[in-house]
């Protein structure tokens, strides 16, 4: 996006985000999305892929990064989605979205479909439609191994701390059975070690997670049996009756050629419901789960650390790289705008007639007193409602920028602020017309008081920026988070990527310490008599 | 250009006394004029009405044949009416020459070699051209004096302004004024120099007014004024 447009987009932004004005007007000045019914699967063939949205964080057997080598995306749901784009003869893509609001991304058209356990339940039909199941998960509830005092039935639930995912099935159930549910955003993993060390008492969750992060645990014990069942569905566009058709045809006719039924043998997923679900062919009795078995493999017994960092990291540090680069790219833009804006503003409060300086000050407490997350949110999610799709990037960007400019604008009003008034005044008397004076004389000896706290800003921004992952965008901090949930491995990781944090921030913290050696001098002010 | 203020009248917002209350002085043109009073009588105040950084309430100030009245809006005629300010008040992100060649350059639009050549000549003059390349803190008072009168000089100012140019400065330095202000007046500059020190008005100026309560109280030439002061 060029210089102007972002300018343009900015000053739109401004009233419509300050007053909620309406903007239908703006559709023009932007990609929109149309309000009538989508056609995703011919979008998708046009494109010659579908886009199928997937939280890669979510873990393991579903999407995941392989541990062995982290630039692939593995899991039965990755080569569900291959079959299922193979039958609509197109390419399959996957895009990444935090897994809770993946069919609000659905519906803000980020991607074609969702495939990524989402289960049949009547509240998600609001956002999205559902194809017809394409597996059938049991409930299965882990519990310590040695633990004497184990809720085994869900009956005993009650009262207990169990540690489930927002918003499942499971969570359902252990509500209803009077549990005190503690929900995860993060990976698989860390819900069976808040068991494993206590914090809870039991982890209800489907089957394939429990298979592959609950069951390889030597600690815990998985209950036998089922209490419940789940189907996982793939998320299509609400209203959208083609694309809903194309995808049911495409599960029954992988369902009948026996492709799921492989593929879940491979994977150790196959059960009796989901036979019953699908009504074709077994797999056949030589199956076996090697894709499982290379799970265990590479991640059921942790490695030592050295092994861990002459092995398996030096293969994680490209995903790193270009994951540090898009934070980097995303702050230095979004710092861009906050310091323009910020001085607009800034001018405006201190200099700037009245109605202009009420403005600015309702800007400033506006944005420096909600969540980044809140604004990101609107921008992002908000704006289409108005008719204003912006992609994620240009979202990330904005918001980020709109939320720095207040506390940049504050920078700059207490650097205008440390100018004496004697020095306008010495401009004046001299010729200078009032812009001119601040341009030359007040500007100038501002920004050097306000530049250290900028370059602070910059670097705290650098890491408020971990937030645009909500929007589809694999940044630093959710590489890691995915990497760590695909490897079983946070502290290492954690340590790798706080390395790659350091390199992105001391540059500029050095710079800052430098700058404010060098100008310090400059700035102080004749002693006066 | 000479100046002639009539029945001037100054009230701070807030204030119970107006600051000035109907003040007339005449200095014709290319004299120095020594303006004294005790501390509040108003005359820093009308060194700021006079360089038109404040509005004031009654009364005309008359610069050269053109009059303004109350509420009118001089500006400074573009750096025509220059002000010494008693903190001098230079501009520390600049360089001493890069002080003086400010205003020429923003302002009229000058060349940088050429502003530069000016404000190099007028330095010398006033003995500092060494320091054109330093920055205002690594100068001594009496060199930023030198600095804040050379860089209104590079205006080409008709009036010059000064408000207490002496008390930054030692004994020795005061006689320097005086050498100043006599160079400076022989360009044909009038001068209104606000001082508390007897010796430099009596010395340096060819006329002396005593303000009290916003008001001349006393004018004339020096030696009666500030004999009868005295
Ligand atoms: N900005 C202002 N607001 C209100 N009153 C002011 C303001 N500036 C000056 N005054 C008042 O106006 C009167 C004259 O002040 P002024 O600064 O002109 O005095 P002065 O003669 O320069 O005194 P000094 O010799 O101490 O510098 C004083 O009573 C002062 O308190
Ligand atoms: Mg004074």
């Amino acid at each position: 996006m060029s210089k102007r447009r972002l300018a343009v987009t900015l000053l739109l932004l401004l009233p419509l985000l300050v007053l909620g004005a309406p903007a239908r007007a703006l559709a023009e000045e932007s990609a929109t999305t149309p309000a009538t019914a989508r056609n995703a699967v011919a979008d998708a063939r046009a494109r010659g892929e579908i886009r199928w949205g997937n939280d890669s964080q979510g873990g393991a057997p579903y999407v995941f990064q392989d541990p062995m080598d982290p630039n692939h995306l593995i899991g039965f749901e990755v080569d569900f989605a291959a079959a299922l784009a193979n039958k609509l003869g197109v390419r399959a893509r996957p895009v990444q979205g935090p897994w809770d609001g993946l069919l609000e991304l659905l519906a803000r058209g980020d991607f074609d479909v969702v495939i990524n356990g989402i289960e049949v339940a009547e509240e998600k039909k609001r956002v999205a439609d559902l194809s017809r199941p394409y597996y059938v998960a049991a409930m299965r509830l882990t519990v310590r191994k040695g633990d004497v005092g184990a809720p085994r039935t869900l009956v005993a639930l009650r009262g207990r701390k169990v540690g489930t995912l927002p918003g499942s099935l499971a969570a359902r159930l252990s509500e209803r059975e009077g549990a005190e549910v503690k929900t995860y955003d993060g990976g698989q993993n860390d819900i069976y070690d808040d068991l494993r060390i206590g914090r809870t008492d039991a982890v209800l969750l489907d089957d394939p997670i429990t298979l592959y992060y609950g069951a390889i645990d030597p600690a815990l014990e998985v209950v036998d049996g089922s209490f419940g069942e789940a189907s996982y569905a793939v998320g299509v566009p609400k209203g959208d009756t083609e694309t809903l058709a194309a995808v049911n045809g495409a599960i029954d006719a992988l369902a009948k050629d026996g492709t799921l039924a492989a593929l879940y043998a491979r994977w150790g997923l196959w059960n009796e419901p989901t036979e019953k679900l699908l009504g074709g062919p077994k797999p056949p009795s030589t199956a076996v789960a090697e894709a499982h078995d290379a799970w265990r493999a590479a991640v059921g017994k942790p490695l030592p650390f050295w092994s861990r960092v002459t092995e398996r990291y030096p293969a994680t540090i490209g995903l790193f790289a270009r994951g540090a680069l898009l934070s980097l790219v995303v702050s230095v833009l979004a710092m861009a705008v906050a310091v323009t804006l910020g001085m607009a503003l800034a001018l405006a409060r201190v200099y700037g007639p009245k109605p202009l300086q009420w403005l600015a000050v309702g800007y400033i407490e506006l944005f420096r007193g909600t969540p980044l997350l809140v604004q990101l949110t609107m921008v992002y999610f908000g704006l289409p409602e108005l008719g204003l799709t912006l992609s994620p990037f240009v979202a990330g960007v904005i918001a980020l920028g709109l939320n720095y400019a207040a506390a940049e604008a504050e920078n700059y009003r207490a650097g205008l602020g440390s100018v004496p008034a004697g020095q306008m005044d010495a401009a004046r008397t001299l010729g200078l017309s009032k812009l001119a004076a601040l341009r030359h004389v007040a500007l100038p000896q501002a920004i050097r008081v306000a530049l250290p706290p900028t370059t602070n800003d910059f670097i705290a921004l650098l890491k408020d920026s971990s937030l645009i992952s909500v929007v589809t965008l694999t940044e630093l901090t959710k590489t890691y988070t995915s990497l760590a949930s695909a490897m079983r491995d946070h502290l290492g990781l954690g340590l790798v990527v706080a390395l790659f944090y350091l390199g992105l921030s001391l540059p500029f913290a050095r710079l800052s310490r430098s700058v404010e050696e060098r100008l310090g001098s400059k700035v102080r002010r004749p002693a006066s008599a | 250009m000479s100046i002639c203020v009539t029945d001037l009248v100054k009230r701070h917002p807030g204030a119970a006394a107006p600051a000035l209350a109907g003040l007339c002085m005449k200095v014709p043109t290319g004299k120095i004029a020594s303006v004294l009073g005790r501390s509040g009588a108003g005359k820093t105040t009308l060194l700021r009405c006079l360089s038109g950084l404040d509005p004031f309430d009654g009364g005309t100030i008359d610069v050269g044949g053109v009059t303004f009245g109350a509420g009118a809006k001089h500006g400074s005629f573009g750096g025509r009416i220059g002000l010494v300010f008693q903190t001098f008040e230079l501009f520390p992100h600049l360089s001493v020459l890069d002080n003086c060649t400010l205003a020429p350059r923003v302002v009229r639009g000058e060349a940088r070699a050429r502003a530069e050549a000016r404000a190099m000549d007028l330095l010398a003059e006033l003995g500092i051209e060494d320091k054109a390349r330093a920055y205002p803190e690594a100068l001594s008072g009496g060199q930023k004096q030198r600095v804040a009168i050379a860089r209104a000089l590079a205006m080409e100012p008709s009036v010059l302004l000064y408000d207490e140019p002496t008390s930054a400065l030692d004994p020795a330095l005061k006689h320097e004024v005086g050498r100043t202000l006599r160079r400076v007046s022989g360009t044909g500059v009038t001068q209104i120099v606000v001082t508390h020190d007897l010796p430099v008005a009596r010395e340096a100026s060819d006329l002396v007014f005593v303000l009290d309560k916003g008001r001349v109280a006393a004018f004339g030439p020096p030696e009666e004024v500030i004999a009868e002061a005295a």
